[in-house]
């Protein structure tokens, strides 16, 4: 009977603890301020975060049981990404360009991690993505300011170099 | 009770104190999901009036509330979906779809599922994930035949009402689904049911194109 008890016990203090440890990777899911997703070795979506579901513009639990691929933009793309991260199991900073619900694209840094069983099986990953498509924007137009500023400068320097040629050409004509 | 009357039967007081009378205990999860089905395609009124209805037949519950890892009696899962089915007037369909719904949204599948898509390995796991919601019942691979790509599933000692037999049908087509590839068609049905043959188990077909 004391056996008995003291299993009964254990099982109550272990449920408590799973109970705590569930409430708290909830929580993760809520406040990471990065958005993540989870999926199973096929890249079925399991879960996603509270700010994945904001960035990408789906409701909660919207994406659940639907293919990773469908946020590719390019098929090419998601090709390229998961042969490169099945072979590796861990990635950082792959940039691609995704798409929202609305379609709208995003460039983005995924970086993504296997998860494995005691026996060494992949049983899912972990994603994370970084929206840099502001930084890209910002990049692109500072790119064409510089190449507009080249261009001026370009022509200015013609300019110049066309007045001291024609500044010369004067000063002969004078001497002469 | 004739399982053919399902349908359109009101469940009676008699039938609620049968199924309450029952042993084995159940994943809190279990009703999160319910829960979450009624949100889904209804209001937060609407999941009143179940919680209503199941205080009525005695069960003090508030789905929503549930504590996923926390451990109820399996008498409330039943009346849970029995509540459902009798508050909005649905027939099997519509609770077929919120044990399809389920595997989506359980905190158990996401915690402790291996959807192996290797589906050997994923029917290996089939009893253990049985056992990580429900202390009542057994549930066996009775046969796998990859080359026909057919999975027979056993659920021995688990006959608590036929309602919640084709909760499972729904929960097994997704549950399997999710080890499939985007293009695989699975489908389920339940090929033997110990409320309609008086046998020892219900039995599951379970069938995939890829």
């Amino acid at each position: 009977m004391a056996q008995k008890d003291f299993f009964e016990k254990r099982e109550k203090e272990l449920t408590e603890d799973l109970q705590v440890l569930e409430g708290y990777i909830k929580s993760f899911w809520e406040i990471l301020p990065i958005p993540v997703c989870s999926t199973n070795p096929i890249f079925t979506i399991l879960e996603t975060g509270r700010t994945f579901d904001i960035l990408f513009g789906y409701g909660k639990d919207e994406l659940m049981g639907s293919f990773l691929d469908a946020l590719f933009e390019r098929e090419d793309d998601f090709k390229r990404f998961s042969t490169q991260f099945s072979q590796e199991k861990k990635l950082a900073n792959f940039e691609v360009v995704l798409r929202t619900k609305k379609g709208k694209n995003l460039s983005v840094l995924i970086s993504a991690i296997a998860r494995e069983d005691e026996q060494g099986e992949v049983v899912g990953h972990l994603f994370s993505f970084v929206d840099v498509s502001l930084i890209k924007k910002t990049e692109r137009e500072l790119r064409e300011k510089v190449e507009e500023l080249e261009k001026v400068n370009k022509l200015m320097i013609g300019r110049e170099l066309k007045m001291v040629e024609l500044k010369e050409e004067i000063k002969k004509g004078k001497e002469k | 009770m004739d399982i053919n009357l399902i349908k359109n039967i009101m469940i009676d007081n008699k039938e609620i104190q049968k199924i309450l009378a029952k042993q084995g205990d159940v994943r809190g999860a279990v009703f999160q999901t319910d829960a979450n089905y009624i949100l889904k395609v209804g209001s937060p009124s609407d999941l009143l009036k179940v919680d209503n209805q199941l205080k009525q037949w005695g069960v003090g519950l508030q789905l929503k509330d549930a504590k996923p890892m926390g451990w109820y009696p399996v008498a409330w899962r039943v009346l849970s979906l029995l509540a459902i089915k009798e508050t909005f007037g649905w027939g099997e369909e519509e609770i077929r779809k919120i044990g399809e719904n389920a595997p989506k949204v359980s905190v158990i599948v996401k915690l402790f599922f291996k959807l192996f898509p290797d589906i050997g390995k994923f029917a290996e796991q089939i009893p253990k994930y049985w056992a990580k919601h429900y202390t009542a019942g057994v549930l066996e691979v009775a046969k796998l035949d990859k080359a026909n790509k057919e999975l027979i599933l056993h659920l021995k000692d688990f006959a608590f009402h036929p309602l919640f037999c084709k909760y499972l049908e729904g929960y097994f087509q997704t549950a399997t689904k999710l080890t499939r590839v985007k293009e695989s068609v699975v489908t389920v049905k339940e090929i033997q049911c110990s409320f309609r043959t008086q046998t020892a188990y219900e039995a599951y077909q379970i069938n995939w194109t890829k």
